[in-house]
């Protein structure tokens, strides 16, 4: 564990320079230690499977983790949503690789969804030029690549301590692909499961959700005048000086019409 | 065994990218064609063999078009982020492409017997047996949308800006409709993998179409919308934005947006035809299982590759009869007609799936057609089309949103 312990400090301390310094060097000292953290990684190195899943797993691997970091430390909002779909394409590659198609799938209509979203957020809200002083600076960067370290190797850590021995290839090898969810036709056994055991977990978020939609609607409704009644503000000051507001104007000309014709 | 799989795949990819391209080279031919029938024009119909007289009907002019774009100088303006700039069209087109990996182009060639004994069965699809199938397609067309959207903003013009933008806005808005119509397929084949829901179909005979009629309204219009196609066509509206997201672009990065829009119309010509027409299925023609001979197996990609054919050509004629849709119209389009539509439609297949599924198809083949005719006359009375195109300014409150009276006085 205690080479373990050394690798989180080294990559705490990569993950920090890359915050807190978004200079080249800043970046050069945050690749030598993210090398020196990943060199003592690789002494615990264990070929999964076949060399060819094994090249893709940790292609995909490293491409996850460098994508995370860039989205993190990255300082323009439109370059962080890119590395934040690049994360997920790499994520989705693991579960590919992994057998979980669905997920992969799923992921990547997912989140590729919701990065578009968050790209169309950074274009409407964001400074492009980041001049704004909360788009540039990252609060406490050393608390944060500590703490987030921290996490990580608690992770890690725990599924190391669960998987006993730690033997990886042979649990991956073991790891049962004709059952379960990672059967060859796993979307159905996935759905049977969140719609048996995690039905009513699924229904609360789905819930949550709605809300969520119904939250927005109710905002703009009110903006728009047709879900809670009329805005605050209807006429235009430039409009009610000229003229009377336009719902009132048929009804005054029916009036008009009327007393026409009762005369 | 790993060494036939790897020729397999290699060939697979070979023949699919040199068909997509040849493909897509000689579609803008046809589609310009096309359009100049429709204009009473004579169209492209000079480029032929080069140094002779010879014309033959116009068939060089993709070569031509071809090395004009490699020719051309490709600029790149002072005022682009070039990083971005450099990679929306190599996006794009990575993601158009990789969408095809799923679709199949046929059923299966006959089985040959391998020198240690085993039979082995090509199917002729890139990635065959694909649990996930059409949700992978549908996350590669996710993936498409980065490549518009990140290229009209790293122009850094506003024309190309809001083009980007407004792919943006209708793509994901238009997933809707797409994904519930899909999701009825998919609960009536019991499957996501394409080949299982054409055999579902083959089994039958039904084909989707016939059998969700609503479902394969709203699939065509989100499609069609999907694939940018020109009633929908916002993101590079040329009377509007210039050229819309492709603006700053020119020589290769230009062709690669054109030719991956080019590939979105084949990929969506494919999955109409897969989904609701029947694949490679034709009755009495093609058979229905998975045994066939080769001429069999060559009959059905010659009779899928023929649908496909048709719907482009559609496609193309679709193209010259409907003007451009509003922005606003676009968007009632998707979520206040096509999400309610899919979503009637979805429950419809699913209360059958659920208490009828043993009686014969043709009972939802009409229970679809009713309820495609109660849903249109209902929509058609609620929502009456907006065809007038001033601005709502002038035309007052507008559809089925009537104000409260701002006063009872």
């Amino acid at each position: 564990m205690g080479d373990l312990a050394l690798v989180a400090l080294s990559l705490a301390l990569a993950l920090w320079m890359a915050l807190a310094f978004p200079t080249v060097r800043g970046r050069l000292g945050a690749a030598i230690f993210a090398l020196v953290g990943l060199a003592l990684l690789l002494a615990r190195f264990v070929p999964i499977g076949h060399w060819g899943f094994s090249l893709l797993f940790y292609i995909f691997a490293a491409l996850t983790l460098l994508a995370a970091v860039c989205a993190v430390s990255f300082r323009h909002p439109i370059y962080c949503a890119v590395w934040f779909g690049v994360m997920f394409l790499g994520t989705s590659g693991l579960l590919l690789l992994a057998g979980a198609q669905f997920l992969a799938a799923a992921t990547l209509i997912v989140y590729a969804g919701a990065i578009l979203v968050i790209f169309l957020f950074v274009l409407m809200l964001a400074q492009p030029e980041g001049r704004a002083a909360y788009d540039l600076a990252i609060n406490r960067p050393l608390v944060v690549a500590l703490l987030g370290m921290a996490l990580a190797s608690l992770v890690v850590g725990v599924a190391v301590a669960l998987m006993g021995s730690g033997d990886l290839a042979e649990l991956s090898a073991a790891g049962d692909r004709t059952q379960g969810v990672l059967q060859p036709g796993h979307v159905a056994a996935i759905a049977r499961t969140l719609f048996s055991r995690h039905v009513i977990a699924l229904e609360v978020v789905g819930v949550i959700l709605l809300v969520a939609l119904v939250g927005a609607a109710m905002i703009v409704g009110r903006a728009e005048g047709f879900l809670l009644g009329p805005p605050r503000q209807t006429v235009s000051r430039a409009q009610s000086g000229q003229t009377s507001p336009q719902v009132e104007a048929p009804s005054s000309a029916i009036a008009q019409v009327a007393g026409e014709s009762a005369s | 065994m790993a060494w036939i799989v790897a020729i397999e795949v290699l060939v697979k990819i070979g023949l699919l990218l040199g068909g997509l391209m040849f493909a897509a080279a000689y579609l803008v031919l046809v589609e310009r064609w096309i359009a100049a029938w429709v204009q009473d024009r004579l169209g492209p119909n000079r480029v032929g063999i080069p140094l002779t007289r010879i014309r033959l009907f116009g068939l060089g002019q993709p070569i031509a078009d071809g090395v004009k774009f490699i020719c051309k100088e490709e600029f790149t303006p002072a005022h682009v982020d070039r990083v971005l700039y450099t990679l929306a069209p190599v996006m794009m087109l990575v993601a158009a492409l990789a969408a095809f990996a799923v679709i199949p182009f046929g059923s299966v060639l006959p089985g040959f017997t391998l020198p240690d004994g085993t039979v082995y069965q090509i199917q002729l699809v890139l990635l065959p047996g694909l649990d996930a199938g059409i949700l992978l397609f549908l996350a590669f067309g996710g993936i498409g949308v980065f490549g518009v959207a990140l290229g009209g903003w790293a122009s850094n013009n506003k024309y190309s800006f809001f083009g980007g933008v407004r792919s943006a806005a209708q793509l994901i808005s238009y997933e809707v409709p797409l994904g519930l119509s899909i999701l009825a397929i998919v609960l009536a084949a019991g499957s996501l993998r394409l080949d299982r829901i054409i055999l579902a179909q083959a089994d039958t005979g039904w084909w989707n179409a016939f059998v969700q009629p609503l479902g394969f309204l709203v699939f065509l219009v989100a499609v069609c919308a999907e694939a940018g196609r020109l009633p929908f066509d916002l993101a590079e509206a040329e009377q509007e934005l210039v050229g819309g997201y492709h603006t700053e672009y020119s020589g290769m990065r230009l062709m690669m947006f054109l030719v991956s829009e080019f590939l979105h119309m084949i990929a969506a010509s494919f999955l109409i035809v897969i989904l609701f027409l029947g694949g490679w299925h034709f009755w009495g023609l093609t058979g229905s299982g998975l045994e066939v001979g080769w001429g069999g197996a060559l009959l059905r990609v010659i009779v899928l590759v023929a649908k496909v054919f048709l719907v482009i050509l559609g496609f193309m004629l679709v193209r010259w009869s409907w003007p451009r849709f509003r922005f606003d119209q676009l968007m009632d389009l998707a979520w206040k007609v096509l999400l309610s539509w899919g979503l009637i439609h979805v429950l419809l297949v699913a209360a059958w799936m659920y208490w009828a599924n043993e009686w014969p198809v043709w009972t939802l083949a009409v229970a679809n057609w009713v309820s495609l005719v109660v849903v249109w006359i209902v929509t058609a009375l609620i929502s009456p089309p907006e065809c007038d195109n001033r601005p709502r300014r002038e035309l007052g409150p507008v559809g089925n949103v009537t104000p409260v009276a701002v006063s009872a006085a």
